[in-house]
């Protein structure tokens, strides 16, 4: 699963974000990567425990939430606390798949990660290479959306940052478990869920057809759901 | 899932099956019950093998593949020779379920019986009593149909004939193995596709939401479906 959510932080709470994370002290990245990923990682993270990343974790969150269009296809159960991570010149991340499992030391939360997401902090004049690129069913797809989009991934793909060979790249990463565990169930529903937002204001939110779509779609998730 | 489709068979159908069964010679209906349903089984069947049920059984079949709503109610996979029985004054059916697995007669054709099916060839007022009672947990369903109305129900059911108290019942009745096993993707899917068929009438086939809804309802088969 691959979708793109365009201004899912607007232009003012980017400008927030980037103002704070200019203030704070960062760690060298290699701190939340596993055994395999650390020799592949080459960036800097706010420190996973710092006021600052939990702050603006928190807020990000709260804007995730609010989101349509990404409840409709990452259907979340639980969010880990959002990190944030800074690419300068020569940083990279080189292709990997997230870990299964991750457990945070501060809220005992442990979640089974089915999705990744990369939230873009950094517009993409600021800096060049740093592409997000995902390997996906239909093969390898780039990203360097503007500031403020999100792009959502399947943590069990191939996915890397390529080398930045120019100015700074700024994004929140996210990793999720989702209520719907398995990839291609979950894009059934992300797709039902968004025929029904595109039906809705054309038909009606009574319209007996859309009621029925809605019964489908709760019923779905019933199925295949864990709570 | 408990759905009547009407009118499978006209009425000018109903009348040739109806002179083609008067013509036929009847077997004790315990010819084809299991060892439990022998006990409170009473009816009379054409023989399985003969020619009057296999002839008449083939032209149920192909009414049934020209039934859309069948189809999409039932989707079957395989499809048991369809039965024929009559039920005289006196004559019942005691409350019973059906067997788990059928083998068709002189082929190595094994189905699972996973809906039931009463085709009825009999109008109501020609008999009194002879409904078909399904039960449930919480009560009773009857049925009591026009000829050439059909009723498909999980064959997980306890179900009965009512005695025949007036007049005569003539049905056909047979099982199917469906490509979608459980009985709540299966109802899941039927209602998505009387959904996309209402739609599709009001907005045209070719509506964006409509072609991803049938995305969505064929990937939900291929995710389902035993072909």
């Amino acid at each position: 699963m691959l979708v793109h959510v365009p201004c899912t932080l607007a232009k003012e709470e980017v400008a927030y974000f980037r103002g704070a994370m200019a203030a704070a002290e960062w760690e060298d990245g290699a701190s939340t990567a596993g055994a395999n990923s650390s020799f592949v990682k080459k960036n800097e993270q706010l420190p996973p425990d710092s006021e600052v990343s939990r702050k603006l974790g928190g807020r990000l969150l709260g804007a995730l939430l609010a989101n349509p269009a990404f409840l409709g296809a990452a259907v979340p159960l639980r969010i880990f606390p959002p990190l944030f991570n800074r690419y300068g010149v020569g940083d990279h991340f080189d292709p990997h798949v997230d870990n299964a499992v991750r457990g945070d030391a501060l809220t005992g939360v442990r979640i089974r990660v089915d999705l990744g997401a990369t939230l873009f902090l950094s517009d993409p004049d600021e800096y060049d290479g740093g592409d997000l690129v995902v390997d996906d069913v239909y093969g390898s797809r780039q990203f360097k959306p503007p500031a403020g989009d999100l792009v959502v991934y399947a943590a069990g793909s191939l996915h890397m940052v390529a080398p930045i060979t120019r100015g700074v790249r700024l994004a929140s990463f996210i990793w999720l478990q989702s209520m719907i565990r398995h990839d291609e169930a979950r894009g059934v529903i992300c797709d039902l869920d968004a025929s029904i937002q595109d039906l809705a204001p054309r038909v009606g939110q009574d319209d007996p057809d859309l009621r029925k779509l809605a019964g489908v779609y709760h019923n779905l998730i019933r199925y295949w759901g864990e709570a | 899932m408990l759905i009547c489709i009407p009118e499978v068979l006209s009425k000018q159908k109903v009348a040739h099956f109806r002179e083609a069964m008067a013509k036929a010679e009847w077997e004790d209906g315990r010819s084809t019950a299991g060892s439990q349903s022998l006990l409170v089984k009473n009816n009379l069947q054409l023989p399985q093998d003969g020619r009057a049920a296999r002839e008449l059984g083939d032209e149920v079949l192909d009414a049934l593949a020209a039934s859309p709503s069948f189809v999409s109610a039932a989707l079957p996979s395989k499809i048991f020779p369809p039965l024929f029985n009559r039920y005289g004054v006196g004559h019942g059916f005691g409350l019973h379920v059906d067997n788990a697995i059928r083998g068709v007669p002189n082929t190595p054709v094994r189905i699972r019986t996973d809906l039931s099916v009463t085709l009825f060839l009999s109008e109501p007022d020609e008999y009194d009593g002879g409904e078909l009672v399904i039960e449930d947990r919480v009560g009773q369903q009857e049925v009591k149909l026009s000829a050439g109305d059909l009723v498909l129900y999980p064959s997980t059911s306890l179900h009965l004939v009512r005695e025949v108290t007036h007049g005569e019942r003539i049905a056909s009745f047979f099982w199917l193995q469906s490509m979608i096993r459980d009985n709540v993707a299966r109802a899941l899917l039927f209602d998505l596709d009387q959904a996309i068929q209402s739609l599709s009438a009001r907005l045209g086939s070719g509506d964006p939401a409509c072609v991803k809804l049938t995305a969505v309802y064929h990937n939900l088969i291929r995710t389902w479906a035993e072909a």
